[in-house]
């Protein structure tokens, strides 16, 4: 069983792999360029074929052997544009390596980066083995939802039965099994279970893995090929040293996946922005919209991308023009979005967030006061704890920025290095209105859900600021200069009659 | 003189970024090894309600809804344990479980042994006995 799982997983891997490949700029071929199209295939794999699962079953009522035949068929499809898009591009390998001594702080954060990765790993497993069914939110919300859509087949829409959220709606915090809740994390364990013939504990284990470890390799990869390779372990090594990263993977919740999709969106808008190449646009189009088939918040996430995309341009081009630039990343997204769509349309009871909520109660609850500040102390709070880390990381990291600097680059440069960290603090500030608004107790809603959410933005938040800092070569190079600067200030000053 | 110093802070400074994150990581490592409180813990709890239903799901139809009791309380609040209810519900999906005992099948989830009279007062039948408090009733439809 646990091998046809593999299998399962295997299958979206090459699917994902056959998409990126096809998409992705091949004139410029580096190993960190195949670091980054490894780690974002399998994301990208079980998120497309987690939407076909899901229209197979709405289409036809089952899944099963017709499941494996699509994603077969996907599969190919996606070898095929592969191959075109090979034959039409020219590869051109990497030239020799300019930076091919290791020095000793390179040396030093691989070897600190593979304990912190073989540390996280074990740990994982081990929480995995303890918790084979996850979190609470993972067992009530995903796992069970993957239960209905493979045993229930064509009756899978029991999930939706108002009966089911009846019971718990007695509770302040309205329906756990939040049943408006998008498919991509439990379709994707549903589609496992098909390829395993049967449900076993080793498929969500096995997703939630993937995404923890691929977000880590994202992260890590995207930033050795855009910025250095000290700078990729860094920040690599900062979110797999944060424990609550590693545990709230291992608890199957779909934040972490969410955390996965966000980041690749703006790293592959950052790689595009860069580039031109529209491939990337593509890619980040339907990497954003698989978030928002992950989770709700990713629809949010998805509109603040564009929003700052929109607004955030240092040449104010007319909306036409705008659309018409950014035309490859609605073309990506929309595939996902209309399943989304079809979803919420079709099948989805209204959230618990919005639904029955007049425009007085929600106008009450902006204008109080108290709430700001209970929400802001919230905030506040994780500033000292977030992440579960020993040490309070934020004022750790800001610490290392002071010590090396902001990237010095200006005009287009300097907005494209921002853009990342900009989106992920408008997305913040979005997260802050939404408590202002939640309809749920404030301090109970703080608390069982800030950590999490804040958790979908950390890889992101990680990916924008080590993108704006100086790397360690970059500071250590700008001190040097500005030390021969001095030097040789001293010297006219010294000498001035050699002038 | 000054420029090499600098050149030093940063390095340090990655360094100790660096280390910070593998202490980080290492610290929180043993607490994940040592095995919480079965009772407490949702994690295991869920598991063991689940090994515990599966023979009930056997006995049920492969769809529809079942109703659910369990121990009377004795105060004023008469909602089963909402944990407990979650868990069983997960175990027995994609059956729908809801806390009434006005179904043709109604799953028992006792601590202790439930008074006959009470079930005849619930007009509920019993048809099987699973063991550890765990019964399948026939109830009467709404």
């Amino acid at each position: 069983m646990i091998f046809r799982t593999a299998g399962g997983l295997a299958v979206a891997f090459v699917i994902g792999f056959a998409l990126v490949a096809a998409f992705w700029p091949l004139q410029r071929q580096r190993w960190s360029d195949v670091a980054v199209r490894l780690a974002l295939a399998s994301g990208i794999g079980l998120g497309v074929s987690s939407v076909s699962l899901f229209l197979t079953l709405s289409v036809f009522g089952k899944s099963g052997g017709l499941t494996i035949f699509v994603d077969v068929v996907i599969c190919l499809i996606g070898l095929f544009a592969w191959w075109l898009e090979s034959r039409r591009s020219q590869y051109i390998r990497a030239t020799t390596s300019s930076q091919s001594a290791i020095s000793a702080t390179k040396l030093f954060l691989g070897l600190a980066f593979t304990a912190a990765f073989a540390i996280a790993t074990i740990g994982f497993g081990e929480l995995s083995a303890l918790r084979p069914h996850g979190g609470p939110d993972a067992w009530y919300i995903w796992n069970l939802h993957a239960r209905f859509l493979f045993r229930g087949q064509d009756l899978w829409t029991d999930m939706f039965s108002p009966l089911l959220a009846n019971y718990h709606s007695i509770r302040v915090t309205g329906p756990v099994s939040k049943p408006d809740y998008p498919l991509l994390v439990s379709a994707s364990i549903a589609r496992l279970w098909n390829y395993a013939g049967g449900e076993t504990l080793f498929a969500p284990a096995l997703i939630a893995g993937v995404f923890t470890f691929s977000t880590a390799a994202l992260l890590t990869s995207v930033l050795v090929r855009s910025r250095s390779t000290t700078q990729g372990l860094l920040a690599g090594l900062v979110l797999l040293g944060t424990p609550a990263f590693v545990a709230q993977g291992a608890s199957q919740y779909a934040d972490v996946p969410l955390a996965f999709f966000f980041l690749a969106t703006l790293a592959l808008l950052y790689l595009y922005d860069c580039s031109q190449e529209h491939g990337y646009l593509l890619l980040a189009g339907s990497t954003a919209g698989l978030g928002a088939w992950t989770k709700n918040e990713g629809l949010m996430l998805l509109v603040v991308v564009l929003l700052v995309r929109f607004v955030a341009n240092p040449r104010p081009l007319a909306l036409r023009a705008m659309l018409r630039r950014n035309a490859g990343l609605f073309v990506g997204m929309a595939p996902p979005l209309v399943t989304v769509i079809y979803f919420k349309v079709r099948f989805a009871p209204p959230n618990d967030m919005v639904a029955g909520q007049g425009l007085h109660a929600i106008a009450v609850r902006v204008v109080t006061l108290s709430r700001y500040v209970t929400v802001g102390k919230a905030f506040v709070s994780q500033v000292r704890f977030f992440g579960d880390w020993f040490v309070p990381i934020l004022l750790v990291l800001a610490f290392y920025a002071l010590l090396v600097g902001g990237n010095s680059r200006g005009g287009d440069d300097r907005l494209r290095l921002s853009m990342p960290l900009m989106t992920v603090l408008v997305a913040m500030t979005g997260y802050f209105f939404v408590y202002i608004e939640s309809p749920h107790q404030l301090a109970w809603h703080l608390g069982t859900s800030l950590d999490r959410v804040l958790m979908q933005l950390w890889p992101s938040a990680l990916f924008g600021l080590f993108l704006l800092l100086n790397t360690p070569e970059e500071a250590m190079k700008t001190s040097a200069v500005n030390g021969l600067t001095a030097l040789m200030h001293e010297v006219e000053t010294l000498h001035p009659a050699h002038h | 003189m000054a420029a090499l110093g600098f050149t030093l802070r940063v390095r340090a400074g990655a360094l100790l970024v660096a280390l910070l994150a593998v202490l980080s990581i290492a610290h929180r490592f043993p607490e994940w090894l040592s095995l919480p409180s079965p009772n407490t813990d949702h994690g295991i709890q869920v598991s063991a309600f689940d090994s515990q239903f599966k023979p009930v799901l056997r006995d049920l139809p492969s769809h529809g809804t079942v109703g659910y009791v369990s121990d009377e309380l004795t105060t004023g609040d008469n909602r089963p344990s909402f944990w407990e209810f979650c868990y069983i519900q997960y175990a027995l999906a994609p059956l729908i479980v809801v806390d009434s005992p006005e179904y043709p099948f109604v799953i028992g989830n006792f601590h202790k042994p439930p008074q006959a009279n009470r079930m005849s007062q619930l007009k509920l039948t019993l048809l099987k006995n699973y063991g550890n408090g765990v019964m399948l009733f026939r109830g009467t439809s709404q």
